[in-house]
């Protein structure tokens, strides 16, 4: 187990060192660069040459590179080329806010993917089933900002209840929350269904009911617990639909997150901003996906790693 | 997932498994509702004493240094924390702010200024001449990043005469000096703040205006307070916060919520439901945006003056203003708005549809003809829609574009590109000057050397004698002289018809009621410092 | 299996045959969309901006007084053709290295593997976002990066079911008789993929077609004026107040069309390996 991890953490690094050479390039391959971006319209030739001087755009790309590298190797993301505050700056800004987001659609999509999951997988083609299968069948099928602007027609504008956008209090937070948790929801709950509906048919939960426990013990201190073991896995797999959810999400509701930031570095080829956000998504994007391997094989000892 | 072992050995090990699941779920159950109950906290409370506006911009303040801003957004929370020399009232006219008084040498070369003796910076730095000249010079530096530098250009050089007069020699006679500096980015910064933060300047900025940065979370909120030591008229709001709302519905709903007293860029739909609130209060003032459908001149067939006409016919302006922008425009009919100076109306292009074929005809496209119309999406009002209307009206008089959107940045690139390379024929874009003087709109749009790379004359635009009174108007200080000069340059850039001639769009800020003291310049720029509650 | 087989297993499942008929409505619109259409879909009509539904416009107009209706049938014609297209580019060049990787194994793998480590430490909305702004905005270049997103989902797919058909004795067989290896890959081993191929396809038409709105959200998809249904979600956005009804039916189109895959895709997968159940 243990080697297992050490070599995964080791392939990491040139994952991760791949897609920071990948996005250096790709973002200078971009139509357009940051000095026309900030000139604006109503800047001079000789002014956007000055720019890219100051911004060192006008050295060959591979010592561009060097430098960046260079930098990175110091823990120093470069500064953004807009505000021209350091990245790491600009980027810790956002983050709460994309994580606090995650962390409620997670949440939201857990408790209540869970609950109808069990409820369904214990009694399965009941009405409750059907309805809540179909209910998650559209949940995946909505684009998600669709959903978003749906919430808004209705929460903020219809009844007035809810914000529309804008970040700040745990009031703006519900209703993107619950937009982006829409997708996840209805994983889990299948895919709790599923498991739950398998764990049942096992022999000790046969045992169980046969040493006389309630169907409500024996569900939750038997079948569920097991059955939590792929719904585990399923939000780690939802991580990235989440994080490319989050983008949109967060430009319907006006939310200051990571995805938003990202977008807009991107329409102002502000360089160094879109190389720190990327690596920062790569990288936590690469530990979760690890940690939920090692974690699915832990919990799970039936896989085995060599 | 089955667990297909049996026996009561398989029910102890998974019991014991189960347990450890459990305990690490239920710990990040635990961590997800500790965050959550974190964040929140972090509910802000509003004061009930009213001396607090909170503000709603399109976009987020990015820089504020400002002579290295280049927007709207900045350059409006620029003006509440710096000063210019001179500056523009609610008349449009140029008044003292730094500065009380100046003169003109008799050859336009000289401007002596005669400045406030009363004015500290916030970080305790005197405000005198040498501040002035510091200014000026690292205005003109190379290495400091001023991107409106061509607000400043003309400027040579800068001379302490005494304590609280300061000479400004200028390279050439430039008439709309003094119109000029009232423009955001040649707002007077602190030496010592300059010296003291370098490149966190704009994070840390110093200025003499009424008021101060508190806050400033990027993305989030900038929080302005009051500077208690202002020199002018003490501003009646304490703390004034500015939030980035980038979707318009969102800061309309916001506003209507209570969350925020001023919102800018109302939708135009939206004004006339907002105007019926009884709670709010509508204000919409005329900018000095000017949208355009800009045509490149060396293109085989826009090469044709009576083509360039007919597209100017064929495009109903009045239907795209009254529909499109919901009445939030004016059509063009000059190359100046109205409240530039000196404007001369010598329009419009009527909408004529047959005239156009007719003109089409004599040109020898009696069939029309296809062509590419670039445009960007999400810059101007109701652009993508703009560019769908104008692809539909044309069509009617047999000349048929396809559109083509490129974002903003590789837009930009496009454009700008030189002769020899460039592909552009027919596209949208829109112009806004900081400044009420019609140099700034005329010189680098019509004036044949200021085509790409140099300048924004991106059609390639060329009329000897448009080019002669440009330069005219440009330099001479005898205002009849200019006047004069720019109203033939209007006559003959109308009859020319290098751009389609669009419209100018409208601002709309909406604000709640009780809220008075806030003015809207046409040059986009939104003044709170008389800002105050009546009730 | 037989595609007899196949089609009796499907028929019995009536989620699938719901998914099949959705999709076939759309396939039909998108393929007769010139004959159905009751109207012109670029054909602007200012003076009835956003004009709620009628008899006359079942779904009434949109921001330039467009038939809402015939741009959305338009728009099925994009989409699908956009899905088909996408996935095509992703089968291409997914399903090659998912089975170079799977049969030769050692460095070959190891190689093909970081690859797509590196697409996968990018969120697929984030990566398509990128490839779009580098490629350029149009209909074409979505399709592209869409198809580039995809290719990891393939590869993995492939490269797994690889693994378990080249120790069949088939397999084993054919090499012992002294096929090429390209030989077995083509005539052995692809054939076997088929259907997960085909599953996974039908699912992937559908996360295809979202991505797209999403990029068409975001500005990155179709050009003016073409009715591309995530474009005129966006545009639309403005009105949500005064007429919500040129946002609601666009999402709605989509979200048919995307449940009917889902569903036909479940089905599908049901019907060809009643074990893949998910």
């Amino acid at each position: 187990m243990s080697t297992y991890i050490t070599k995964r953490l080791l392939m990491i690094i040139p994952v991760l060192f791949t897609v920071v050479f990948l996005v250096f390039f790709m973002v200078r391959l971009i139509p357009g660069d940051t000095a026309e971006v900030i000139a604006g319209e109503q800047a001079s030739a000789q002014e956007i040459e000055n720019i890219r001087k100051q911004l060192k755009l006008d050295q060959p790309i591979h010592v561009q590179f060097g430098h960046y590298m260079s930098g990175l190797a110091r823990g120093d993301l470069g500064r953004s080329a807009r505000s021209k505050r350091p990245v790491m700056e600009e980027l810790m800004a956002r983050l709460p806010n994309t994580v606090y987001l995650m962390l409620a659609a997670i949440f939201i999509a857990v408790v209540v993917g869970v609950a109808t999951g069990t409820i369904s997988g214990v009694k399965p083609y009941s009405i409750f089933d059907t309805l809540s299968m179909f209910v998650a069948l559209f949940g995946i099928s909505m684009p998600v900002f669709w959903l978003g602007l749906m919430l808004i027609i209705y929460f903020s504008v219809n009844l007035g209840w809810l914000p529309s956008g804008g970040s700040g209090t745990w009031r703006h937070m519900i209703l993107p929350a619950v937009a982006l948790a829409t997708v996840p929801m209805a994983t889990i709950s299948r895919m709790t269904r599923s498991s739950v509906l398998d764990v049942m048919r096992q022999d000790y939960i046969r045992t169980a009911r046969a040493k006389g426990l309630t169907e409500m013990s024996v569900v939750w201190r038997h079948a569920l617990k097991n059955a939590l073991i792929p719904v585990l896995t399923v939000i780690g797999l939802q991580m990235g639909t989440l994080l490319g959810g989050a983008v949109l999400t967060e430009k319907v509701f006006s939310w200051n997150g990571l995805g938003r930031l990202m977008v807009d570095s991107i329409v102002a080829r502000d360089y160094p901003v879109v190389q720190g956000a990327v690596l920062l998504i790569a990288t936590s994007f690469v530990f979760i996906n690890l940690i939920v391997d090692i974690l699915y094989g832990y919990l799970d000892s039936r896989i085995r790693y060599d | 997932m089955s667990h297909g072992v049996h026996g009561n050995e398989k029910i102890k090990v998974e019991g014991e498994k189960t347990l450890k699941k459990t305990i690490s779920l239920v710990i990040c159950l635990l961590l997800v509702v500790a965050l959550l109950v974190g964040c929140g906290g972090k509910e802000e409370v509003t004061p009930e004493v009213k001396d607090t506006l909170i503000v709603a911009q399109g976009t987020d303040v990015e820089y504020l240094d400002p002579h290295g801003i280049a927007s709207t957004p900045a350059a409006i929370v620029v003006e509440h924390i710096f000063d210019t020399l001179v500056t523009l009232d609610e008349n449009f006219e140029v008044v003292p702010r730094l500065a009380t008084s100046w003169e003109v040498s008799d050859d336009g070369l000289e401007w002596t200024f005669e400045l406030r003796d009363d004015v500290t910076f916030t970080d305790g730095t005197k405000f005198n001449a040498e501040v002035v000249k510091f200014n000026i010079e690292r205005l003109l530096d190379p290495d400091v990043q001023v991107l409106l530098r061509s607000y400043i250009i003309m400027a040579d050089s800068a001379e302490v005469v005494s304590e609280y007069v300061v000479k400004i020699k200028l390279k050439y006679p430039h008439a709309p000096f003094l119109h000029r500096l009232t423009a955001s980015s040649n707002a007077m910064v602190s030496p010592a703040a300059v010296e003291q933060y370098g490149e966190d300047m704009s994070a840390n900025p110093v200025g003499t205006g009424p008021y101060t940065v508190a806050d400033w979370v990027k993305g989030e909120q900038l929080v302005l307070e009051r500077n208690d030591e202002y020199w002018g008229e003490a501003p009646a709001m304490k703390t004034i916060i500015f939030k980035p709302v980038t979707e318009d519905n969102a800061r309309v709903t916001m506003l209507e919520a209570g969350d925020v007293d001023v919102i800018v860029r109302v939708p135009p739909l939206e004004a006339t439901r907002l105007s019926e609130n009884e709670d709010l209060v509508v204000q919409q003032a005329a900018s000095t945006r000017a949208i355009y459908l800009g045509l490149n001149v060396t293109d085989e067939r826009l090469k044709d003056v009576r083509v360039r006409q007919a597209l100017n016919y064929a495009i109903d302006k009045q239907e795209i203003v009254d529909v499109i922008l919901s009445g939030a425009g004016r059509p063009l009919d000059s190359p100046l708005l109205e409240e530039m100076f000196p404007y001369k109306k010598v329009g419009p292009y009527e909408f004529d549809p047959e005239k156009a074929k007719e003109l089409l005809a004599d040109a020898g496209y009696a069939d029309g003809f296809s062509m590419t119309f670039y445009y960007t999406e999400g810059r101007y009002l109701m652009d993508k829609r703009v560019a769908e209307a104008i692809q539909s009206y044309l069509a009617d008089v047999g000349v048929d574009v396809e559109l083509k959107t490129m974002e903003w940045a590789s837009y930009l690139a496009f454009i700008r590109q030189p002769i020899e390379e460039t592909e552009t024929q027919m596209f949208m874009l829109g112009w806004g000057p900081w400044i009420l003087d019609g140099d700034q709109m005329l010189y680098p749009m019509f004036l044949s050397e200021q085509a790409p790379p140099a300048g924004s004359n991106y059609g390639f635009y060329v009329n000897e004698e448009v080019d002669s009174l440009l330069q005219e108007g440009t330099s001479t200080t005898v205002e009849s002289e200019r006047v004069a000069a720019y109203g033939r340059a209007q006559e003959l850039i109308w009859q020319d018809a290098p751009w389609v001639f669009l419209h100018s769009e409208e601002q709309i800020v909406a604000m709640k009621k009780g809220l008075e003291g806030v003015v809207v310049l046409p040059i986009e720029q939104l003044r709170l410092a008389g800002a105050r509650w009546t009730e | 299996m037989s595609l007899l087989l196949i089609w009796r297993q499907l028929k019995r499942n009536r989620m699938a045959m719901l998914g099949l008929l959705i999709v076939l409505i759309f396939t039909l619109a998108a393929i007769f969309a010139h004959w159905i259409a009751p109207d012109d879909p670029i054909a602007m009509n200012l003076r009835q901006s956003v004009e709620g539904p009628s008899a006359e416009n079942l779904l009434g107009r949109d921001e330039l007084g467009r038939d809402i209706l015939s741009r959305l049938i338009y728009g099925a014609r994009i989409s699908l053709q956009l899905g088909l297209i996408a996935v095509g580019i992703g089968i291409a060049i997914g399903v090659p290295l998912g089975a170079l990787s799977g049969y030769f194994g050692g460095a070959v793998d190891m190689i093909i593997q970081r690859m797509i480590d590196v697409m996968l430490a990018f969120p697929a909305m984030l990566l398509a976002i990128v490839l779009v702004s580098i490629l350029g905005r149009s209909l074409n270049n979505a399709m592209i990066a869409i198809g580039i997103v995809s290719i990891p989902v393939y590869a993995r797919l492939v490269r797994a079911s690889t693994l378990t058909i080249k120790e069949m004795e088939y397999v084993q067989a054919a090499k012992a008789l002294g096929q090429t290896d390209l030989g077995i890959i083509i005539h052995q081993i692809l054939p076997n993929l088929l259907s997960p191929i085909i599953v996974q396809s039908t699912l992937q038409v559908a996360s295809a077609i979202l991505w797209a709105a999403g990029l068409g959200f975001l500005g990155l998809g179709a050009q003016a004026p073409d009715p591309e249904w995530g474009a005129m979600l966006s545009s639309g956005r403005d009105f949500i107040r005064h007429a919500p009804h040129v946002v609601i039916f666009p999402g709605l189109t989509i979200m048919a069309t995307v449940l009917g895959l889902n569903l036909l895709g479940d089905g599908l997968r049901d019907a060809l390996d009643p074990r893949m159940k998910l």
